[in-house]
């Protein structure tokens, strides 16, 4: 910004130095022209003195000249002593030859004849003036006059004087008037901008200034006050619109909250704000000297029910099985969804392990309940891992890592268990991880095999179906299914596994017929999962045209627990599979949950003793009562009987005498691989030659 | 010394003589015309020749009033005339004219104006009561040029 004096210049001192510069500007053209004007008059009057003097010289020296008297033309001449200016006065005659002559005492005729021409000039001070004497149309003579200019001089400095007088006083009355002016004029203005700083700075919107004459400062406070008028309209609406958007924010707010920090499913603290949670909790047990329990909960088989009765009924589980934990526990203790079918649990304050595992075990019992869900009564339960403050883990992360750890090692202790933490488990975690990997991998590049086991008749003296064991090449060795298979199924590649166990069952099967080999059925093991999917039909079809195969050569095996799930679903499925031709088989049978009276109803053809009863057999008697009260059952239903895992001659002697014609077993063959089983299907069976 | 023809001091008074009808004014012809002014001379001839050929230049030089030049004998009537010697002052062409003589030698009563030599310098006089018994203006500045004199 501008400065005078080391102060910034206002507009106004602007403005007003603006019109002192104009008005300086004008006045000094004005006194310019003046001064010249006024010095011209001079000149031009001095001029028109020089002329009338050497008209009259001429008129009255003429007679002198005519009558050749030049004293007379000398008096005349002397006449010009009077005027100062005058420094000489010639009069020549017709030849130009001097004929009378005036001069100031001292002053010499400073000019030649031959250089002049008529007419007026200015030369070094002096005005000059040249002219003829005439009479009529004669030339009588010439006369020269000469006058010094110092009257002129002193005219012009005089005028000087006056224009610079002049000048300085229009100056000072200019800007006298103009500051008077502005100042009278910028008034309201001046108001105007106090009023616009105290809106600008103090929010004051209700000031306005009185209205003036209707001229443009008046439009501009109308237009001010107008404005003013708006802004506080304005204001005012903000003000109101602040308030509305403050009761949104801070109601969206408490929405964020919640749903940064709550599950929107079942209203229950989240991972976040669990984690927060559990921080606290652990500096509270720090503090305090006290111990807390964390536990990380997952519900067994829930995917099996999510996939097969839709997400819908998964949810409202969800939603049942969170308020059966909150009531399970103490209301100091947490219970949040950690996501998924898991669930986490606090409890802060807890005074042993013996207290922790009977909560667990209460939670346990509470889920086991069947639970009515959308028409839907579901069997359900829970494996629980549990890691402990302080000694299992110091922080938040170690304790649901560590929890998380054990919950996997309940789960593979079968469905409804509770497990501590130890550190032991962190290297069978680690092996899982491993194992995962493993799996992942083979999916990927199908590195799957499958071997194939014999079931021997002893009525028919053959072989009258296969087994198809899947086994995992991990590039060492080949993996057992019973370890990584759990693995799949966890990490969700059970289906596109069981997909591929499909397939290539039917197209080796469809293979050895095409070798012109006796072929059997083949049996696949589906997991509960693949046979509650909407399209496990469907798939079992494609693999079956895929291969060119009957579908009285495919058989399914599927396990108790496929019922525990949805029993309706599962008989829907199971019949379609029969009415397509396709036997089923319950494999394991005897381990489970089975209901018996719903075998009744089953579309099955098959029921597979499991090996344990068969390994049990002749040691114990209830062992043998089991069996033989399922190969009762089994034949007074009219399904087939196999016993599975016969590894002993009198094993087979004990099963056929109560009544079980069909066995399969190392007894009979280990499991073969493709090549092996081609060679083995063109031989006789090997246990009836060994019995 | 005389040169042959006419003198140098004629010459300037032939040509004051021309020079003083500027200067005078003669009331006005009673005609409808313009009359010339009758120039009268009683000369000689060398001097008649050369105010003769100095009047027709004139006469020729400019819209002016024109100058009728005669012998003062053959004359009728005269408005100026120029004397080198004395005549009758009775003669009736005279009795209204304006009489210049050459000198004051010539000795003319009623004579207006005279020449004079002052300082080897052609000089006149003016009687402005024999003027302004003519009835006639001079100029002041003839006035200023002249010896005045009045009647005695």
């Amino acid at each position: 910004m501008p400065r005078l004096f080391g102060k910034p210049i206002s507009f106004f001192t602007k403005q007003l130095l603006g019109i002192i510069a104009i008005n300086l500007l004008i006045l000094a053209i004005a006194s310019g022209l003046i001064y010249s004007s006024f010095v011209d008059d001079y000149r031009d009057n001095l001029l028109n003195i020089m002329q009338s003097k050497a008209t009259l010289l001429s008129a009255t020296s003429s007679s002198a000249l005519l009558f050749n008297d030049n004293e007379a033309a000398h008096k005349i001449l002397a006449s010009l002593a009077q005027y100062p200016a005058m420094r000489f006065a010639q009069i020549y005659d017709a030849n130009k030859a001097p004929f009378a002559g005036y001069s100031r005492a001292g002053l010499p005729v400073d000019v030649s004849l031959d250089t002049l021409t008529l007419g007026s000039f200015f030369s070094q001070d002096n005005v000059y003036l040249f002219s003829r004497i005439q009479q009529g149309s004669d030339v009588l003579g010439y006369l020269l006059l000469s006058a010094d200019t110092d009257s002129l001089l002193g005219r012009q400095q005089r005028y000087g004087r006056i224009v610079i007088w002049v000048f300085v006083l229009s100056l000072l009355l200019a800007y006298l008037l103009n500051w008077r002016l502005q100042k009278r004029m910028l008034a309201p203005i001046t108001q105007l901008s106090k009023l616009v700083g105290s809106v600008a700075q103090q929010g004051l919107y209700h000031k306005r200034l009185a209205p003036r004459a209707a001229d443009e400062i008046g439009t501009l406070i109308t237009g001010v006050n107008s404005m003013l008028d708006t802004i506080q309209e304005h204001q005012k609406q903000l003000r109101d619109h602040n308030e509305r958007l403050e009761g949104v924010v801070e109601l969206k707010t408490t929405e964020l909250f919640t749903r940064a920090n709550y599950d929107a499913l079942t209203q229950l603290p989240n991972r976040h704000l669990l984690t927060d949670r559990l921080t606290h909790g652990i500096e509270n047990a720090r503090r305090e000297n006290t111990e807390l329990a964390l536990m990380f909960l997952d519900l067994d088989r829930f995917k099996v029910i999510n996939d097969s009765l839709g997400h819908a009924i998964g949810d409202q589980l969800l939603e049942q099985v969170a308020a059966e934990l909150t009531e399970a526990v103490r209301k100091s203790d947490t219970v949040g969804r950690w996501g998924g079918d898991e669930f986490v649990i606090l409890l802060e304050h807890v005074e042993d392990k013996n207290s922790i595992e009977k909560i667990a075990w209460q939670i346990i019992d509470k889920i086991t309940q069947p639970m009515l869900v959308g028409g839907h009564q579901l069997h359900v339960s829970a494996s629980i891992g549990i890691a402990r403050y302080p000694q299992d883990g110091i922080d938040a992360a170690n304790l649901l890592l560590h929890a998380d750890t054990s919950m996997y090692k309940a789960k593979v202790q079968g469905p409804g268990k509770c497990h501590f933490f130890t550190y032991a488990m962190l290297d069978a975690s680690i092996e899982r991880l491993s194992l995962e990997t493993q799996v992942r991998q083979a999916t990927k590049n199908k590195a799957f095999t499958l071997f194939y086991q014999p079931k021997i008749s002893l009525s028919q003296q053959n072989f009258i179906g296969l087994e198809a064991l899947i086994r995992m090449n991990n590039g060492d060795q080949y993996v057992s299914p019973t370890a990584f298979l759990p693995v799949a199924e966890d990490v969700g590649l059970m289906h596109s596994i069981s997909i591929w166990v499909l397939n290539e069952a039917c197209q080796q099967n469809a293979a050895w017929l095409e070798a012109g080999l006796p072929i059997v059925p083949v049996a696949v093991n589906l997991p509960v999962s693949f046979l509650l999917d909407q399209q496990c039909v469907e798939h079992i079809e494609q693999a079956l045209c895929k291969a060119g195969l009957a579908p009285e050569f495919l058989e399914v095996e599927i396990t108790e627990n496929t019922f525990m799930a949805s029993t309706e679903l599962a008989i829907e499925v199971l019949k379609k599979l029969r009415k397509l031709g396709v036997n089923v088989a319950i494999d394991d049978f005897g381990t489970g949950y089975s209901c018996l009276a719903y075998l009744r109803d089953l579309p099955i053809g098959t029921l597979k003793i499991d090996g344990t009863f068969v390994k049990g057999l002749g040691k114990k008697s209830g062992n043998d009562g089991i069996v033989q009260t399922i190969i009762t059952l089994g034949r007074g239903l009219g399904l087939e009987l196999v016993a599975e895992g016969v590894e002993q001659q009198y094993q087979v002697d004990i099963l056929a005498a109560m009544g079980c014609s069909v066995f399969q077993g190392y007894y009979f063959s280990r499991p073969l691989n493709a090549t092996d089983m081609a060679t083995y299907l063109g031989k006789p069976v090997q246990g009836f030659k060994a019995r | 010394m005389e040169q042959p023809g006419l003198s140098k001091e004629n010459k300037i008074k032939a040509t004051y003589l021309l020079h003083f009808t500027k200067y005078i004014h003669w009331p006005a012809a009673q005609s409808l015309v313009p009359v010339p002014l009758r120039l009268c001379l009683d000369t000689t001839v060398v001097f008649y020749d050369f105010m003769a050929d100095i009047i027709t230049r004139y006469n020729a030089s400019g819209p002016h009033r024109l100058i009728q030049l005669e012998q003062v004998v053959n004359a009728a009537n005269c408005e100026l005339t120029y004397l080198q010697n004395q005549v009758q002052p009775s003669l009736s062409q005279l009795s209204h004219s304006l009489l210049v003589v050459e000198s004051e030698a010539v000795g003319q009563p009623h004579s207006g104006i005279t020449f004079y030599t002052l300082q080897r310098k052609i000089r006149f006089s003016i009687n402005i009561d024999v003027l302004a018994g003519l009835n006639l203006s001079v100029s002041s500045e003839l006035l200023k040029l002249a010896r005045i004199e009045h009647n005695a």
